[in-house]
């Protein structure tokens, strides 16, 4: 059995955010990349192929709809799973993306750190 | 009794009597001289009338006396019997006239009168008693007994007409009047008379008829109130036509669309508002047949389909989502409410009233996209401060010192953040609403910059940004609420502070120009993208670059210092180099009016 921890990808354009999620997801035991904002996150993810992607809708540049269906597009990263970050509001704005399989959503307000770590456990777990 | 004023026997009988006056004198002349002749001269007379006719004296003497006895009395029978037929003659002739005339009068509906104003006898034809019925006994024989007859409302007027007719020198009488009948009916009348002052001196006889003119009169009445009748009719007509018309233009001319269609749909009628809203003009080969063909194409499917439904079941109908092209390119969104219209209980007609909501709908979008990225940005802070307050307490056995400071301070920033943000979310709405408080004093535009230059001096040591200042010496207070000129001067200092890079520089002037101040904040920061600069002042909009440099701004502050200089009568511009640096050029008078709030503007 591969021993190695699974690695998560972290697409927030929000840094202290950012950083709040990569130190829980650390403690919890995942290899943690991260990207200030779509374009970088897509590039990472196809380096490094993590086990998940956590995914923040409202980014400049390339937003998250847009950075998902990217990473849906490419063969590499088509099926990996992804957390998309949301905010109530945005329901209208991620209805694009319920056609993609294997997406969840949290929005950030309503959950806690330790739920987010407990969605990637049960996501990456299966 | 006969009128003898015809003429033509008039003439007839002073014709005869000059004949006969002429023929008299002339026998008698000769024939008296040959008497006295024969008296005074006999020897000369029976000489030279035996010689004539060559007689003896006693033939002479008895021819003569032959002619005395015989021929003078033959003579004279003879012109009698020849005169006298003439008489009957004319009284023939006056006897056809009276009777021509009394059938005249009979078929005219007038009875004659004759009346004396001295003595106010009346005398009346019994073609008048005809006509009126009185009877032999009760026939009017004096001016009070004639008065009797006429209808009490008019007898004061009538008699007043009548004595003033006969006591002036009036020749011609004429009154009109309603008359009692014998039998108690009322007929309208008119009395005609010719006023005779000569022919018997000291007397004043009039000469008259009634005429029956009640027929006439109905037919006058009624033609009065047919004309009217029809006047009435016809101002009717003209009004429904005045009120048609008036209704076609009021139609015609309404700024919303208006079509009326038949039960399927077809147009009958659009006004000019419709042909405007689909981009169309009436005869045009483009012009719409039916009210679905602007909208079949560009309208979601089930939206074309339930219209259609609409119209099969023939109640009403509204929907504001209806969606067309006009000019080839332009999309515009529609407003449609359907109303039938029923005759007997059928739908006959469809009036549709269409209102272009392109623009409406887009400030619903824009609404949506604002409160949506307006939440959006509330809650970045908000999770922030939820998950580090989540760290500090889950790690509360474990964590350094070092680390709490850290979080604690996320936490700090990120609350000042909502702060700022509720803030300018407040301002907008404030200014959107036009209940921006405006509590004016005198300031000094370069006092107010000073005062923020001290207050963010820290991030400006932390980027060894060095700031220059212009302050004109001979700067004018300026009359400005000090809460908006803190946010101008504030957002665009941020600003420049925000987007310079480490050792950047910023320069500030503040001077007079006329009876306003201008100002400008230079910076050689990242400058704004050439393609995003036209949208710099819009809410909530920020440039690529500016999203990447700092990540909690909420593209509202330029927004908010254009309303409020705009507001004020000033202006505000900028010169941009993306990767050089940017520069805001902003002028306001020195005494604003009161801003007005946006609807007005």
């Amino acid at each position: 059995m591969k021993q190695s921890p699974k690695s998560i990808l972290i697409i927030d354009d929000d840094e202290a955010l950012r950083v709040a999620m990569v130190s829980a997801v650390e403690k919890a035991g995942y290899a943690v990349v991260q990207a200030a904002n779509g374009q970088d996150g897509i590039a990472v993810a196809l380096a490094e192929r993590p086990d998940l992607i956590v995914l923040d809708i409202l980014m400049p540049k390339m937003d998250g709809r847009e950075t998902l269906r990217e990473i849906r597009s490419r063969e590499e990263t088509s099926d990996i799973p992804v957390i998309l970050l949301t905010s109530v509001s945005d329901l209208s704005y991620v209805a694009e993306t319920t056609t993609y399989e294997n997406v969840d959503y949290l929005v950030k307000t309503d959950v806690s750190l330790a739920d987010i770590v407990a969605k990637i456990t049960d996501r990456v777990n299966v | 009794m006969i009128m003898t004023h015809t003429s033509d026997v008039a003439e007839h009988i002073s014709s005869v009597s000059t004949i006969r006056v002429f023929s008299m004198l002339f026998i008698s002349f000769v024939a008296g001289v040959t008497l006295c002749a024969y008296i005074f001269f006999p020897d000369t007379y029976i000489r030279i009338y035996t010689k004539v006719f060559d007689l003896s004296f006693g033939t002479g003497f008895i021819t003569l006396l032959f002619f005395f006895a015989v021929g003078v009395p033959l003579i004279l029978n003879i012109y009698l019997y020849v005169s006298g037929r003439t008489s009957r003659a004319v009284i023939m002739r006056l006897k056809e006239t009276r009777d021509r005339y009394a059938r005249a009068l009979e078929g005219s509906g007038s009875g004659t009168w004759e009346r004396d104003a001295k003595t106010g006898n009346i005398y009346v034809s019994a073609r008048w008693d005809a006509l009126f019925k009185y009877g032999d006994d009760r026939v009017p024989r004096t001016e009070d007994m004639w008065i009797e007859t006429i209808f009490p409302e008019d007898r004061t007027a009538t008699r007043n007409t009548y004595h003033h007719a006969i006591e002036s020198d009036m020749r011609f009488y004429r009154s009109s009047y309603r008359m009692l009948t014998g039998t108690g009916a009322v007929r309208y009348v008119i009395d005609e008379g010719i006023v005779d002052r000569h022919t018997n001196p000291g007397h004043v006889i009039v000469y008259g008829s009634t005429r029956d003119v009640t027929p006439m009169h109905d037919a006058e009445e009624l033609l009065k109130k047919r004309t009217e009748e029809l006047r009435a009719a016809n101002d009717r007509v003209h009004k429904e036509m005045l009120n048609t018309r008036k209704f076609a233009l009021a139609v015609a001319a309404a700024g919303d669309a208006i079509v009326i269609t038949t039960a399927d749909g077809s147009i009958l009628y659009g006004n000019a508002a419709w042909y405007t809203l689909t981009g169309t003009r009436k005869g045009d080969a483009g012009e719409p047949i039916t009210i679905f063909d602007p909208f079949e194409e560009h309208s979601p499917p089930e939206e074309v389909r339930a219209m259609r439904m609409a119209f099969c079941s023939g109640g009403r109908y509204a929907t504001d989502s209806l969606r067309g092209m006009r000019h080839e390119h332009e999309s515009y969104d529609v407003e449609l409410s359907l109303f039938p219209v029923e005759d007997v209980g059928k739908v006959v007609l469809y009036s549709a009233i269409l209102i272009d909501a392109t623009q409406r709908k887009a400030i619903d979008k824009a609404k949506t996209e604002f409160v949506s990225v307006a939440s959006h940005q509330l809650k970045t802070p908000l999770a922030a401060i939820k998950w580090y307050v989540e760290m500090l307490v889950s790690e509360a056995s474990t964590i350094s010192s070092s680390h709490i400071s850290l979080y604690v301070k996320e936490i700090d920033h990120a609350n000042t953040r909502m702060i700022e943000l509720v803030d300018s979310l407040l301002n907008v709405s404030r200014l959107d609403l036009g209940t921006m408080q405006w509590d004016p004093e005198f300031l000094r535009i370069s006092n107010i910059m000073k005062e923020f230059i001290r207050e963010l001096r820290p991030s400006l040591e932390n980027k060894h940004i060095s700031i220059h200042t212009l302050f004109s010496e001979d700067e004018p207070d300026i009359f400005f609420d000090k809460k908006q000129l803190s946010i101008v001067c504030q957002n665009i200092l941020s600003n420049a502070i925000k987007y310079t890079g480490q050792g950047g520089n910023i320069e500030i002037t503040v001077k007079p120009e006329g009876d306003h101040i201008f100002f400008t904040v230079k910076d050689n920061g990242c400058g704004i993208p050439m393609e995003q600069q036209s949208r710099i002042f819009s809410k909530m909009f920020r440039a690529d670059n500016a999203k990447i440099l700092d990540t909690t701004g909420s593209g509202l502050g330029l927004y908010i210092v254009k309303q409020i200089i705009d507001r004020t009568g000033g202006s505000i511009r900028f010169e941009s180099t993306e990767g050089t640096g940017t520069t805001f050029y902003g002028i306001l008078p020195t005494h604003p009016e009161m801003p007005l709030p946006p609807h007005i503007q």
